[in-house]
């Protein structure tokens, strides 16, 4: 029963919370006393919108990922108050660089920008630190840079991430086992094999409900979107940077061309869904940062670290 | 058919061509990647990277007022005068207000870092002319413009500033003027008035404390500016109207898109850019002569 009260209390207090919605949640709309409040509101849990400026096929725009990521956000932060950090897009779009209009940061400024957005965050009072992955491509650099939060020096602090609701897989990429997502709704179902990828039918589906006017489904076999199998030999279980680039050099992936709202709506809903959970479960936890705490202070001082 | 609609029709099929390419978006974010080349094509390969900061101001203003002053303004200039808008950006020089609620302060690796990795990343996808507008630290970039010559690159960094605008409006008293006050927040208020309080902008002191008064004028140290305003609030903001900011913001828009007109056109700094880079590279050429 001790397990569950804490869940209770935040269902309780969720409740109330969310009927005292944050008036306005994006960190730079609001004046300095007005961060304040929201931040007690939000009882310092905030949100990083994580997207990319890449190619998105003839369908969509560069901003494809920031535009989706950040309005399941806003849309979750009025169920469950939370402060959200302005658009974020220094993400990994290495893959992507061929294409025109992608902003590739190296390596080094990836992490060097999260390492300081985050500090900066917590700095501001922010204890709890969302990042809402908008992409796959992101997956592996997020989870590797959250997995580092337990680098030196410690941090009073936490950081957690939200995985991708999809977790989609497509040619070129392998399973990820390691989480299971819920099973999306059926009007999340593509509208046949291979039409989703990236710049395919699922991404350009939820653009057109958060920006319909900059979605063009009609142009979606102005190129091609299939799989060019250059590096198949390689098998499935064998990845290199080129992985992406090998089968669709076009940062084009599956087909745009039946994309539509309400199958965009379904999955902006799976979406927000997750994200609700998560930032309802971000908010009951105690036992995070306790073990964090407890594992810095073991770190400090590893041969007294009880055998 | 309307009349108006009729004209802008037999207008549209005279240049068919400009109507085409004024349908092109003014953002990177709204382009997808075939519609970005003709974007280049039309901006003749010019992009503004139009910055600000989230940072405190006053009781009155939203943290990010620096960005959204930058980017109206921007994005009004190149309707006028077309060129590619960046993202938002809000990477710049803010360490003395790190004191102050919601300020995100990066490093100062961090911020040349980013200035030189996102300029790059902008001249890779051929903007060849890039503008940098508003970005916060009076001198972050100047120091930044200046150092592209510490290494040939392909393209050419310009700024415009100084532009008139917040001093071409007479302030509705002396002490209006400052970070958070009246100017700024009218500018704000022209554009996005429901983010703007001017009946709070009473809550804090906005005067000058003088507590480094006893140093010369000359003398310049880091904490200057907390020394006199620790509140991060330096004009009344009380009598602050959208009113007040349109003629502002229309006198900076005017400048940018000259401004914006003239970069296009220039082809004398690429030319005296690579003539230096070159030259550079033999230094003692140029001493034998």
């Amino acid at each position: 029963m001790k397990k569950f009260i804490p869940i209770l209390l935040t269902f309780i207090l969720g409740a109330g919370s969310a009927a005292a919605q944050i008036p306005n949640p994006k960190w730079e709309e609001m004046t300095a006393n007005d961060y304040l409040s929201a931040l007690k509101q939000a009882q310092n849990v905030c949100v990083l919108p994580f997207g990319l400026i890449e190619a998105h096929g003839p369908s969509g725009p560069v901003g494809t990922d920031v535009y989706t990521v950040r309005y399941a956000s806003l849309e979750a932060v009025k169920k469950v108050p939370a402060v959200v950090f302005p658009t974020y897009y220094f993400g990994q779009a290495q893959q992507g660089a061929t294409s025109l209009g992608t902003i590739s940061y190296s390596r080094d400024a990836q992490l060097t920008m999260l390492n300081e957005t985050t500090s900066e965050m917590a700095r501001n009072g922010c204890k709890k630190i969302v990042i809402v992955i908008g992409e796959d491509s992101n997956l592996t650099l997020i989870r590797f840079w959250v997995q580092v939060v337990l680098d030196k020096p410690a941090k009073d602090y936490m950081v957690y991430a939200v995985l991708p609701v999809t977790n989609r897989v497509t040619a070129g990429t392998t399973a990820d086992t390691k989480w299971a997502a819920k099973p999306l709704p059926a009007a999340a179902a593509p509208s046949g094999p291979g039409v989703d990828g990236h710049g395919g039918e699922d991404e350009i589906s939820q653009l057109m409900v958060v920006r319909p006017d900059l979605a063009h489904p009609e142009r979606a076999s102005q190129l091609s979107g299939a799989d060019v199998k250059h590096l198949d030999d390689l098998g499935t279980h064998v990845s290199t940077s080129l992985s992406e680039y090998g089968h669709f050099p076009g940062s084009y992936s599956g087909n745009a061309a039946k994309a539509n709202a309400v199958r965009g709506q379904a999955i902006l809903q799976a979406r927000i869904d997750a994200i609700v959970d998560a930032l309802n479960a971000v908010k009951a936890d105690t036992a995070g940062a306790a073990l964090q705490k407890q594992f810095f202070d073991e770190l400090a001082h590893p041969v007294d670290t009880k055998q | 058919m309307p009349r108006n609609i009729f004209r802008a029709a037999i207008l549209c099929l005279l240049l068919g061509r400009l109507c085409a390419a004024q349908t092109l978006s003014n953002h990177w974010e709204e382009l997808s990647s075939s519609e970005f080349a003709k974007a280049l094509v039309q901006a003749k390969g010019t992009c503004i990277l139009a910055g600000g900061i989230l940072e405190k101001h006053g009781p009155t203003g939203p943290i990010g007022t620096d960005m959204f002053n930058s980017r109206n303004t921007v994005d009004l200039a190149t309707k006028k005068e077309y060129a590619i808008v960046f993202p938002e950006y809000f990477v710049g020089q803010i360490v003395e207000a790190q004191h102050q609620p919601a300020t995100i302060s990066y490093s100062v690796p961090t911020q040349l870092m980013m200035l030189d990795e996102t300029t790059r990343e902008m001249a890779r996808n051929g903007c060849k002319k890039i503008v940098i507008v508003g970005i916060h630290g009076r001198d972050l970039v100047p120091t930044f413009v200046q150092s592209q010559l510490d290494s040939p690159r392909d393209y050419v960094v310009y700024t415009i500033g100084g532009l008139p605008g917040e001093d071409a409006i007479k302030p509705s008293k002396p002490d209006a003027v400052g970070h958070g006050g009246e100017a700024e927040m009218s500018r704000v208020m022209a554009w996005r008035p429901e983010l703007v309080h001017p009946d709070r902008a009473g809550q804090e002191d906005y005067h000058a404390l003088g507590r480094l008064s006893a140093l010369p004028p000359y003398l310049f140290t880091a904490i200057w500016w907390y020394a006199d305003y620790p509140n991060h609030y330096a004009g009344d903001a009380v009598n602050a109207t959208a009113e007040r900011g349109k003629p502002m913001v229309d006198l900076q828009v005017a400048g940018l898109a000259d401004g914006i007109k003239t970069i296009k056109n220039d082809t004398e700094t690429p030319k005296l850019q690579q003539e230096f880079y070159e030259k550079r590279s033999h230094p003692t050429a140029d001493s034998v002569k």
